[in-house]
């Protein structure tokens, strides 16, 4: 399962989910299945959406039990 | 996306199968064919004042059917001019591929649709086989069965967009 905090760092930049979804050339909806964790992007939008987000994919997503795990 | 056409586009093919499955059944129970030896053939419909009633109705519903759809496919259009419903394409109008949550979410409805293909085609052509159907009522049987195709679709596609927003 992938998880992310696409809902937290899109926060940090004051960025609305319409605003970045324009961003990454896709639609509100996705922006928000993908927040609730019910939608696993694919590894372009991924990419698109760190860019978006000026930040690095695996501050975004992330496997479960990876943190836990390195930890 | 509340008012997008390709949503309810499953539901006008539903109603569209649901005239013919009419007409069908009113040349079934009100026409008859006769062949002849040397070839050629002759359709004869009798219509009883129940037919006729029937018959009329059957008109009013294609012409009002094809109003309402004609009128409601360019009010789409006008509205939504990236994804046109457009006639002339082979691709179902009601597939949604506006980014890859859609594509996923129409690809799951087409996987249910398969499924139920899948199924539902060896359970008709063996009720066929075993049991006395009159033609009218195996085209009917397909009919049926087409609008069950696009209900699944429908409901699918309907059941995502209930937990959007």
């Amino acid at each position: 399962m992938l998880n992310n905090r696409l809902k937290e760092l899109r926060a940090r930049r004051n960025c609305t989910q319409i605003e970045l979804a324009k961003q990454a050339g896709v639609t509100r909806q996705t922006i928000g299945f993908i927040e609730k964790g019910e939608f696993s992007p694919s590894v372009t939008l991924s990419l698109k959406l760190a860019k978006a987000l000026d930040c690095d994919i695996n501050e975004i997503f992330w496997l479960e039990g990876e943190i836990d795990n390195e930890e | 996306m509340r008012n997008d056409m390709r949503l309810t586009y499953p539901l006008w093919q539903m109603a569209g199968i649901l005239i013919i499955l009419g007409f069908v059944l009113l040349v079934g129970y009100a026409g008859t064919v006769k062949t002849f030896p040397e070839g050629g053939f002759e359709f004869e419909i009798s219509l009883s004042s129940y037919s006729s009633i029937f018959i009329l109705v059957m008109l009013a519903a294609v012409f009002l059917y094809l109003i309402l759809f004609v009128f409601n496919i360019a009010k789409h259009n006008k509205r939504m001019p990236k994804h046109k419903i457009s006639m002339t394409t082979y691709k179902p109008q009601e597939y949604l591929e506006d980014d890859e949550l859609f594509q996923d979410l129409t690809k799951q409805a087409t996987k249910k649709v398969y499924t139920y293909f899948a199924w539902a085609l060896p359970i008709m052509a063996a009720v066929y086989m075993l049991l006395p159907i009159s033609k009218t009522w195996m085209i009917a049987g397909i009919l049926i069965l087409a609008a069950g195709q696009y209900w699944i679709f429908y409901w699918t596609i309907k059941k995502f967009m209930s937990s959007v927003d």
